[in-house]
């Protein structure tokens, strides 16, 4: 965790609010699964399916969006904009050889940047809604930090990633637990139960809270009233979810099969809308730094690709809720 | 949405109140895929003993739902039928089959998402014949029973099943109305009756149980709560 304290109730982001467009997260919990993969060959499928798309390296600390998208990196990045070198976001937008996509490149200012205090990632996604664009993509770093937690509670749509490996699971399921957590610490506005959703964050508290449940029955056996206003935000919280890298038949299964599991022991909902198979083409075009929808259209790994874009658009189109937090 | 503790078996499998026999089986065997100890779905979710426990009691849901006579007994116990009513086919339906007729509407069925809540159809079906009112409407039926004198509790009291039973029906409560009352899983309002305690969750979620029953019953929590954990702890 970082010590990134949130002022009391203080709103992160009215995110797409009557603004017309809409924010996608990338995350995952795990480093190297494949997030900027996705989030850099999402963007370009929305792009070429006629929306106005702005990919942003929210890695703080470790962005490298511009590399899966093939471009050097940028002049001016990320970092720039959090230690106020450039005034607006509009100056680190790189415009990328893809109609209608551009590229706000990663902070590179490692211990800076990764740390960014509670004010400067306001500023950020305050400026964010205001790029006039139609998707905005946060392809997010790895870990439970505050920073990512945040960004990700900010879109409307949270993809969490996972590769059929129990390592990504495990740090998976962590994500889904702290989000939540996160998402009821941000609406909380009681101390005591404050201190609740703080000590679970602690794998051994004082409560026994191991999971979003946990913590539902420890605030409702306080207050009933509370505890079904948590459980109402339980069942709002429903990231989508896919699976990278599938290599075997029962990789396949992996997706509902953790959708499953993540509902009856965390109690997260998840929307799982598909996989993308292993194969060696895709680390050969990152090498090659080429992105892979673009030059490998009629593989299956770009199949893939496009088939899940078709389900976000279709989620973006049905979802009117504006942001988890409000 | 519940906690799989607190599941019942239909809510347990994810399958809906009217499933078939061999729905049944389908998502008993689903769950048994999915909740396997090699099963990268589950991992970093359960201790090895919390995955033992799901699984025994996916077995017992399994058990039960599978056999005709032990089903209608539980859809008794969970108010979803009388005893008079037809148990659900044994093979699929086509989609258009009506269910079997019964003298009581039998609840919609529970999606996997949304489960079967003790609410509104369970209440209907056990109003319609409620005991007590019953037999003040009609003087000519036995007279029921008066329930025997509450026990009392002090510090020395031996707290087990048998007295969390005494309590209960010194109270006229039957499991199923405390069931409704508590929100307490009705497997696991018997289990703690019976004093099984392997087949009770993890003792955070007893505790929280014993609290709710202690404040059902009016007597004193803390001693209800320390001294049917005394038990559990010897229990191992």
């Amino acid at each position: 965790m970082d010590n990134d304290s949130i002022p009391e109730q203080q709103p992160l982001l009215d995110a797409g609010r009557d603004a017309g467009y809409s924010i996608i997260a990338v995350g995952g919990g795990k480093g190297g699964i494949g997030k900027s993969l996705l989030a850099a060959n999402l963007g370009i499928c929305l792009a070429q399916s006629g929306q106005k798309v702005v990919l942003v390296d929210a890695d703080l600390g470790g962005a490298n969006l511009h590399t899966c998208l093939g471009i050097d990196l940028p002049g001016q990045t990320l970092s720039d904009f959090i230690q106020r070198r450039v005034e607006s976001l509009q100056e680190v937008i790189t415009e990328t050889s893809i109609p209608g996509l551009s590229l706000i490149s990663g902070a590179q200012d490692f211990l800076a940047s990764a740390n960014i205090k509670h004010t400067q990632k306001l500023r950020l996604l305050r400026k964010i809604r205001h790029l006039g664009t139609d998707v905005i993509i946060l392809d997010l770093g790895s870990g439970t930090s505050f920073n990512v937690l945040d960004f990700f509670l900010t879109a409307q749509l949270g993809i969490v990633l996972i590769v059929p490996e129990p390592t990504s699971l495990e740090n998976s399921y962590r994500f889904l637990r702290s989000a939540f957590y996160r998402l009821a610490r941000r609406q909380e506005a009681q101390r005591r139960f404050q201190e609740i959703i703080q000590a679970a964050l602690e794998p051994r508290n004082q409560y026994g809270i191991r999971t979003p449940y946990d913590l539902i029955r420890v605030v409702a056996e306080i207050d009933p009233e509370r505890g079904r206003q948590y459980q109402a935000w339980l069942e709002g919280f429903r990231p989508l979810l896919v699976v990278n890298q599938v290599r075997a038949a029962a990789d396949r299964e992996l997706g509902p099969a953790v959708a499953t599991a993540s509902k009856k022991v965390l109690g997260i909902g998840l929307d799982y809308i598909g996989y993308v198979n292993y194969d060696d083409s895709v680390w050969q075009m990152v090498r090659n730094r080429l992105p892979l929808v673009l030059h490998q259209p009629q593989g299956n790994v770009a199949q893939r690709l496009w088939q899940l874009t078709r389900e976000v658009q279709k989620r973006l189109a049905a979802t009117s809720r504006p942001a988890t937090i409000e | 949405m519940k906690d799989f503790r607190e599941q019942n078996f239909y809510e347990l499998l994810e399958i809906p109140v009217h499933a078939t026999r061999e729905e049944v089986e389908q998502a008993y065997r689903r769950s048994l895929e999915i909740f396997n100890p090699d099963s990268v779905a589950v991992y970093a979710l359960f201790s090895p003993e919390e995955l033992a426990a799901l699984r025994r009691r996916l077995d017992e849901a399994y058990d039960t739902l599978g056999n005709l006579d032990l089903r209608r007994k539980y859809d008794l116990d969970l108010g979803l039928r009388r005893p008079d009513s037809t148990p659900p086919p044994i093979s699929s339906p086509s989609a258009s089959t009506p269910e079997p007729p019964s003298p009581t509407p039998v609840p919609e069925a529970a999606s996997p998402q949304a489960s079967p809540e003790p609410s509104t159809p369970m209440v209907q079906n056990k109003e319609a014949t409620p005991p007590a009112s019953a037999a003040e409407a009609q003087p000519a039926a036995p007279l029921p029973q008066a329930p025997p004198p509450p026990p009392v509790i002090g510090p020395e009291t031996v707290v087990d099943g048998s007295l969390l039973k005494q309590l209960r029906q010194a109270r006229g409560l039957s499991l199923e109305k405390l069931s409704e009352m508590t929100k307490i899983n009705i497997y696991y309002l018997r289990q703690l009756e019976e004093n099984r305690y392997e087949q009770l969750p993890e003792a955070v979620y007893v505790r929280g149980y014993l609290r709710l029953l202690a404040g059902t019953f009016k007597v004193n929590p803390q001693l209800v709560v320390e001294g049917y954990t005394k038990n559990l702890k010897k229990s191992g």
